[in-house]
């Protein structure tokens, strides 16, 4: 079992956590977020305005300008939230993959304590 | 020097062999096998869940409220058993291939763990059965454990060779581990008379690796199923504008497909349809796709499979084109909309501005021919479409068959050269089988039935021949569906598949005991109904003997005859017969008058489109593919119709006006004809042998120019109908006296005619040229109009037998 525990065991957890970030980033959409991050939100006032007049062309333009500032608060707001997940998820993922090789150590460690604590 | 120690490279070979194909029950991997049997209990699973969580509790209170030594110890326990949860959970769920070819590294973990410490044939076949694979082919393919058992008794206890070729198996099928389905093959294979014993089963090895390659699929698709798919996450649309017209009148393909399992299998030719179609979509060309093909050829799975493709993250796809969503537009709902004059072309301009605009969109036009052409349930928008599809803003798959896209191409070449064509052909039997072979499980799970191999086989086989409104795979797809109708005590089987066609096509499939008696005893029954033709009556029924065993081409009709003599011996008489014995019934015949096709125009009539005219030939055996076929007075019909007939005479297929193909492999062709009754009568009379004089009598027909050679040589038959003698017609006499009786059945009414009676009716009713023809005339006007007034008169009671004399026909005739 422990040949396991060091071997086949820990790097298909690794694999496992690297899926799992993974799927985690998809869900959150980070690298669209982050390509598209001042695009206009869902293409509103997005096309081309084909007009010789220069107050229409720059009435469509701010229209354009505001609706970029909407979709980077709302991708920001999402790319956060996702951001903080993803560190979470990492954070704990790696924590695990730190502790895995350690568990039968902290076997060990606790039957010390314990015998320690009996002692003293 | 002893020699003995030294081994030559065979004897070492041999060695290494035998410690490859020797089981370790105490290797790692069984072990561990066995270990999962124990883990993987619910109660073994619910005990180690409940110790985890009391003695983290547990080790929590005693550490940190009680202070209290014990608790370190506890804390261990719960490292421990974690620990084993974990082992549990990751390692021994799923125990991989070792790295060498020996058995013991290359046996699945089920078959492992069912195996024991000294295995024998009889000991695994047990184990077989408690493996999914191993289920999975004795279901799939018959295989009983009765049967493997027996199989097992008759071998060697050495379980090497087994193991072996277990191996083999497991190197042709490039399997991942040696599976439970694997051993049970190299069971079989490992008796020296396996290929007897599967020919009893229907089956060849290569069917039952065929099993293999099947389970592997599904377990494939099984754990494809469990993993994430990843389609982009919660902010793939942010960047795409809104599309509530499209969402309202199309359905978004992408969608379905991205919730769905992978659970399509690709075709080798649909893969490279799918890159083609990516290929275009990612150039800067024309954006459109038109996918033509036959319906069934599998082009909605296609524009499924770009759907599938284009939503997934991991796809080598160019970045233009990932996560663009397919909708499939339907265009009934939009005519249906749409109600006012232009109000089509508005709305359409809508939902195309709408899919511009979103920037994401792919749209899909199935039976696109809809929204090109003008009538009931379509219209014509190719105005609107084409400067859409020349400009190549908006992409556009296209969905139609190859006769519409030749009929658009014909009245709009601009349009038709605006579209980037790719053509899909219809699945061969491989294809077809391994599509069925995906498909098989949805099947089963929405009839809870189970689909064995042969139900797939036939499914193709039968498809092929009946099914012709569809391509395969959307033939045996349809007809497996069906058979899920007629299930066996659960199963799917080769039968139900027949019985599915016998009910949907109206065609005969099984032969039963009584149909083999009728067969057997077929001139029996025919003379029951017809006088004397022994010859002509012989070789028909040889030949439906033959048909009905399965001994004739299948690619041809069950039978075609010529029936050449005068008028009035029997020959329309002996198609009802025939109709009546192998048909079961006299309705099954579908006759054409060729003395009303007499025009070269009259072809276009004899093969129209059923919709148009359905009584026409053709439109009437697709009703009724299981018939007679009566082709009466063929010698009057113009030669362009002879000549239209012919393929159907070789090949049992004749296409109707719209080219679409019409079978007449399950109907019995006969032609009748007078050519050449006089010559036959003269022939008879001088006293000369028919048969005898066959080819001579067919050279004078050519020679005389009423049939050309082609002709007469595309039937298998060609039986010659002499005319009737005075003996002949006495018996005539007595088959329509029957036939009289027959009728006041019901009355039990008998009538029996003296035998001068029955001269008289022959001597008026006897004509040379046109045999026995006016007796029928000459019954009715005597026997039948006597009976008549006797019967108003109330002379004759209900159960009266009539005697008929000669002088009381006499009376009658006047």
């Amino acid at each position: 079992m422990f040949q396991w525990w060091y071997t086949r065991g820990w790097r298909l957890y690794l694999q496992h956590f690297v899926d799992q970030l993974k799927n985690a980033v998809d869900f959150f959409s980070v690298g669209l977020l982050v390509r598209h991050l001042f695009a206009p939100f869902r293409q509103i006032s997005a096309g081309q305005v084909v007009s010789s007049d220069l107050s229409v062309k720059f009435s469509a333009f701010l229209d354009r300008l505001f609706s970029r500032v909407i979709g980077t608060i709302v991708r920001l707001f999402l790319l956060v939230i996702g951001t903080v997940v993803i560190i979470l998820r990492a954070i704990f993922g790696a924590l695990v993959a730190v502790l895995w090789p350690l568990a039968p150590l902290l076997i060990v460690i606790c039957l010390f304590c314990a015998l320690i604590q009996v002692r003293f | 020097m002893d020699t003995n120690f030294i081994k030559t490279p065979a004897e070492h070979s041999e060695h290494s062999a035998s410690r490859d194909n020797t089981f370790d029950y105490n290797s790692l991997r069984a072990r561990e096998a066995r270990a999962a049997k124990v883990l993987q209990l619910g109660a073994v699973k619910f005990l180690l869940g409940l110790g985890i969580v009391l003695s983290v509790v547990g080790a929590i209170y005693l550490l940190f409220f009680q202070h209290n030594p014990l608790g370190w110890l506890v804390a261990a326990l719960a490292i421990f058993l974690v620990m084993i949860f974990v082992w549990n959970t990751c390692e021994i769920a799923r125990v991989p291939a070792g790295s060498t070819e020996n058995i013991n590294d290359l046996l699945s973990a089920n078959v492992l763990r069912t195996l024991d410490r000294q295995p024998t044939p009889q000991s695994i076949v047990n184990g077989l059965y408690q493996t999914r694979s191993g289920r999975f082919l004795a279901l799939r393919f018959g295989i009983s454990p009765e049967r493997l058992a027996h199989i097992a008794r008759e071998l060697n206890s050495d379980v090497a060779p087994i193991f072996s070729k277990a191996r083999e198996i497991w190197r042709k099928v490039d399997g991942e581990t040696v599976s439970g389905g694997m051993l049970m093959i190299a069971l079989i294979e490992s008796h020296p008379q396996h290929e007897m014993i599967l020919r009893r089963m229907k089956l060849e090895l290569a069917d039952l690796y065929t099993g293999i390659t099947w389970y592997n699929h599904l377990h494939g698709l099984v754990k494809s199923a469990r993993r994430h798919r990843r389609t982009g996450g919660i902010a793939r649309d942010l960047n795409f504008g809104y599309i509530p017209t499209l969402q309202r009148f199309g359905t978004n393909i992408s969608e379905q497909c991205a919730s769905a399992a992978e659970s399509q299998i690709r075709l080798a030719a649909h893969h490279e349809i799918v890159d083609k179609v990516i290929s275009i979509f990612s150039s800067r060309g024309r954006q459109n796709v038109v996918l033509i093909g036959p319906n069934g050829s599998g082009r909605s799975t296609i524009v499924d499979a770009v759907a599938s493709t284009l939503m997934d993250a991991d796809a080598p796809i160019p970045s233009s084109l990932k996560y663009q969503q397919v909708f499939m537009l339907n265009a009934a709902s939009l005519i249906s909309a749409a109600s006012g004059p232009g109000a089509m072309e508005t709305l359409m301009m809508h939902i195309l501005n709408e899919a511009y605009a979103a920037k994401n969109i792919i749209i899909c036009l199935d039976n696109a021919q809809l929204f090109f052409e003008s009538g009931i349930g379509s219209v014509d928008i190719s105005n609107l479409l084409l400067p859409i599809l020349e400009a190549g803003r908006l992409r556009m798959i296209l969905i139609m068959n190859e006769q519409k896209f030749l009929e658009i191409s014909a009245s709009n070449s601009t349009l038709a050269n605006a579209m980037n064509k790719i053509k899909v052909p219809a699945a061969d039997r491989n294809e077809t089988l391994k599509i069925l072979q995906d498909q098989a499980p949805l099947l089963e799970s929405k009839y809870g039935v189970i689909c064995t191999f042969w139900s797939l086989t036939e499914s193709y086989r039968l498809g092929e021949r009946y099914i012709h409104d569809i391509a395969m795979p959307g033939r045996a797809l349809k007809l497996l569906e069906t058979a899920c109708h007629y299930p066996d005590q659960g199963f799917i089987t080769a039968e139900s598949v027949q019985q599915a066609i016998e009910k949907t096509q109206g065609v005969k499939m099984q032969t039963g005991a009584a149909e083999r008696t009728q067969l057997l005893h077929m001139e029996e029954l025919i003379h029951q109904r017809m006088i004397d033709q022994t010859a002509a009556v012989k070789t028909v029924s040889d030949a439906l003997r033959r048909a009905a065993v399965g001994v004739r081409d299948d690619k041809k009709p069950i039978g075609t005859f010529l029936f050449l003599g005068p008028t009035g011996v029997g020959k329309t008489e002996l198609a009802k017969a025939i109709s009546e014995v192998y048909f079961n019934g006299e309705n099954h015949i579908v006759r054409v008058d060729l003395n009303e096709y007499v025009t070269a125009g009259d072809v276009a009539r004899l093969i129209a489109d059923g919709a148009e005219n359905s009584e026409s030939l053709t439109a009437r055996v697709l009703k009724q593919p299981f018939c007679v076929v009566l082709l009466d007075e063929i010698e009057k019909a113009h030669p362009q119709v002879l000549t239209t007939l012919l393929q159907m005479l070789d090949e049992g297929i004749l296409r109707d006006i719209n080219n679409n193909e019409v079978s007449f492999r399950d109907a019995i062709i006969i032609a009748t004809s007078n050519a050449g009754a006089d010559r036959i009568r003269e022939y008879v009379t001088s006293g000369m042998d028919l048969a005898g004089m066959k080819q001579e009598f067919i050279n004078a027909l050519i020679g005389a120019g009423e049939f050309k050679p082609e002709f007469l040589n595309r039937f298998d038959e060609i039986c010659f109908f002499q005319p009737l003698s005075k003996s002949d017609l006495l018996k005539v006499v007595d088959l329509m006296l029957a036939s009289v009786n027959k009728t006041l059945a019901s009355r039990k009414i008998t009538v029996v005619l003296d035998e001068d009676a029955k001269v008289l009716l022959v001597e008026r009713g006897y004509d040379p040229q046109m045999g026995a023809r006016p007796m029928r005339r000459i019954v009715q006007q005597t026997v039948e109009n006597l009976l008549a007034k006797l019967m108003l008169a109330g002379a004759v009671d209900d159960g009266a037998t009539v005697h008929v004399t000669r002088a009381m026909l006499e009376d009658q005739l006047g």
